[in-house]
C-alpha cells in the first residue's frame, strides 16, 4: 500500500435492488464506491444475506447493477470460484479442469499439459480420471481452483469457497491458497463470513453492513507473507481480528439514510 | 470399478426369490385346475398354456415380431420427438408456453377415443401408420416431461460459469443442460419403453382390423374362437417382451449414470 496503487476493480455507487412487493424495490447491496488494488488479496466480511455474494456476481459481470457502476482493468481475465466446487458430475476431473479451454475451442492434445500441471499445482495430478463423487469435498475444492487458475487469471473472485469443509481442511486449503497467491499475484477478491479466515488470509479486509450491504469497515491487516501458524498467534491477528469485530458491530442504523 | 458391476443389476437373491414365489403360484394354479376339473376355455393350466405356447410358439413370434416392429418404432420416434421438443423449449420460454398445454392434452385425451379418428385420416389401407402414431402418442409425453424437467434442473452456479467462461447456447446445450437432464431422460425412456407396448397393442386392438397381423389381434383372434390356451400362450410373450424392454432400458441407464450418477452407482462391500 506504498506506491501509487493500480486498481484492478472499481466501483462507484454500485448498488443493486431486487423487486419487492407493490412498486418498491428491497435494497440488496450499496451503494458501495472504493477501489481493490492490483495484486492485493482482499476479503469482503459481513453477516450471511447482506450481499456479499451479490458483489461478487456484479463484478464477474453475472448481475447487472440497478445504479452505479463497476469496472475491471483487465476484465477478460477473470476466475469465479463458488461456494461448492461446481464441478460437473459427469466430467472426470481432468474434463472439468479443461472445461475452460474446451469452452474457448481449443483441441484436448493442446492443453494437456496445461491441465497436468494445474492439477500438479493443486496436488491432485493423479486424480486426474476420478470423478468427481468419488473425492472427498477438500479435493473437489480444489478441483475447482485448478480450473479456475487454468486461465492464468487476473482477478480471482472467491465466493465463501471452504465454507463448507472442516476446519482442518479449511487451513490446509488457505495456505495452499496463498502460497499459489504469493507465486502468481493475481487479485484476490475472497468473500467469507469468517473474521479469521479473513484476516488470516487478506491484505485488507472490507466488511459489509446487515442487508442493505453497505462499507462500514476497512481494515488493512499489516503483516508479512508468507504466513503460518505463528502468526495465527500473534498480536497482529488479534488486533485485526478485534478491529473487524468491531466494525461489524457498528449498528447499521449509523451508515444507513 | 469394474466393467462386471455394470451388469450386476441383481444379486442371486432378488433373482431367487421371486422366481421361487412364481413356482409356488403356478404350482398351485396347476394343482387347483386339475383338482376342481376346471374346464381348459375358462382358466387352462400352466401345462396346457406351455403346451399351446409350443405348439403356435413359431406362429405367435411373428405376430409378436409385428407388433415389436412398431413398438420399437413408437419408441424410437417418441425418443427423438420428446427429446427434441424439450430442447426447443428450452431455448425459448415463449415456445414452450405456447406448445406445452397441447402436448398436455395430446397425453390426457384417452388414446382409444381417438383412434377411430386417427384411423380415418390415415387412411385403412395404412393402419399400420394409424398404429404407430396412436403408439407414438402415448408413448411421448414421459420423455418430453422428463426431459423438460431434466433441462431445468442444471446447477445455478454451473450456468454462472458457463456463462462467464462465454460458451455458446449449442455448448451450454451439449456440455451442461443435455448431460445433466440424461439421469431424466432414461427414467423418461424406462417409462414410456413399456407405454409403447401397451400403446402398440391398446391401439391395434381398437383400430386393427382383419389385416391386422399383430399380437393383439392374435389373442382377439384366439378369443372369438375360444381357444384360451393360445390367448395365455399370446399373453406370456406379451410380458416377456415388456420385461425384456424394462431390462434392457434398466442395463442401459447402468451403463451410463454408474460412474457420475447416485441412482446408479453400486456401493462396494
Amino acid at each position: 500500500m506504498s506506491s501509487v496503487p493500480i486498481p484492478a476493480i472499481s466501483f462507484d455507487q454500485l448498488c443493486k435492488s431486487y423487486p419487492a412487493t407493490g412498486n418498491r424495490s428491497q435494497i440488496a447491496l450499496g451503494p458501495l464506491t472504493g477501489a481493490i488494488e492490483q495484486g492485493s488479496f482482499v476479503s469482503l466480511v459481513g453477516p450471511s444475506g447482506c450481499g456479499k455474494s451479490t458483489a461478487l456476481k456484479l463484478i464477474a459481470g453475472l448481475l447487472a447493477p440497478s445504479s452505479g457502476s463497476v469496472s475491471l482493468h483487465a476484465s477478460d481475465d477473470l476466475s469465479y470460484v463458488f461456494q461448492d466446487a461446481t464441478l460437473m458430475p459427469w466430467a472426470s476431473v481432468f474434463d472439468n479442469v479443461c472445461l475452460p479451454f474446451k469452452l474457448a475451442g481449443a483441441a484436448r492434445a493442446t492443453v494437456e499439459d496445461k491441465v497436468m500441471a494445474s492439477l500438479e499445482r493443486v496436488g491432485l495430478a493423479d486424480r486426474a480420471h476420478a470423478f468427481p463423487r468419488e473425492l472427498s469435498g477438500g479435493m473437489k475444492m480444489r478441483v475447482s481452483i485448478a480450473r479456475a487458475l487454468i486461465t492464468e487469471p487476473k482477478v480471482l473472485l472467491m465466493d465463501e469457497p471452504f465454507a463448507a469443509l472442516d476446519e482442518f481442511t479449511r487451513e490446509k486449503l488457505d495456505d495452499d491458497l496463498l502460497a499459489l497467491w504469493h507465486a502468481q499475484k493475481w487479485t484476490v477478491l475472497f468473500v467469507t463470513h469468517s473474521i479469521y479466515e479473513s484476516v488470516y488470509l487478506s491484505q485488507r479486509v472490507m466488511v459489509l453492513s446487515q442487508t442493505p450491504g453497505r462499507l462500514i469497515g476497512d481494515v488493512v491487516v499489516d503483516a508479512p507473507y508468507p504466513r503460518d501458524q505463528a502468526f495465527r498467534e500473534s498480536a497482529a491477528y488479534f488486533d485485526a481480528c478485534r478491529a473487524v469485530s468491531t466494525a461489524m458491530r457498528t449498528p447499521s442504523a449509523e451508515v444507513s439514510s | 470399478m469394474s466393467n462386471r458391476s455394470a451388469f450386476r443389476i441383481y444379486s442371486v437373491d432378488t433373482l431367487l426369490i421371486p422366481m421361487l414365489v412364481g413356482g409356488c403360484v403356478l404350482g398351485l394354479w396347476e394343482f387347483l385346475v386339475h383338482i376342481n376339473d376346471v374346464p381348459e376355455f375358462v382358466l387352462p393350466s400352466p401345462t396346457r398354456i406351455g403346451a399351446s405356447l409350443l405348439e403356435d410358439g413359431p406362429s405367435l413370434l411373428g405376430s409378436l415380431g409385428v407388433t415389436l416392429k412398431i413398438t420399437l418404432a413408437a419408441f424410437f420416434l417418441a425418443l427423438v420427438g420428446g427429446v427434441g421438443l424439450a430442447v426447443l423449449f428450452s431455448q425459448s420460454r415463449t415456445l414452450e408456453m405456447a406448445l406445452f398445454p397441447y402436448a398436455v392434452i395430446l397425453q390426457v385425451t384417452p388414446v382409444v377415443a381417438i383412434a377411430p379418428l386417427v384411423l380415418i385420416w390415415v387412411g385403412f389401407d395404412r393402419a399400420q401408420l394409424a398404429l404407430l402414431i396412436l403408439a407414438w402418442i402415448i408413448a411421448f409425453f414421459p420423455i418430453l416431461s422428463n426431459t423438460v424437467l431434466g433441462l431445468r434442473s442444471a446447477d445455478h452456479n454451473l450456468r454462472d460459469l458457463f456463462q462467464l467462461y462465454h460458451a455458446s447456447r449449442w455448448q451450454t446445450l451439449r456440455h451442461l443442460l443435455l448431460p445433466a437432464a440424461l439421469p431424466h431422460i432414461l427414467s423418461g425412456m424406462k417409462v414410456s419403453g413399456g407405454l409403447a407396448l401397451i400403446g402398440a397393442i391398446v391401439a391395434e386392438f381398437v383400430a386393427g382390423s382383419g389385416t391386422s397381423s399383430g399380437l393383439a389381434w392374435r389373442i382377439i383372434e384366439a378369443g372369438n374362437r375360444l381357444q384360451i390356451p393360445k390367448m395365455f400362450a399370446a399373453l406370456v410373450l406379451l410380458s416377456l417382451t415388456g420385461i425384456v424392454i424394462f431390462f434392457a432400458l434398466s442395463m442401459l441407464e447402468r451403463v451410463l449414470l454408474r460412474r457420475w450418477h447416485e441412482s446408479a452407482v453400486i456401493r462396494e462391500g
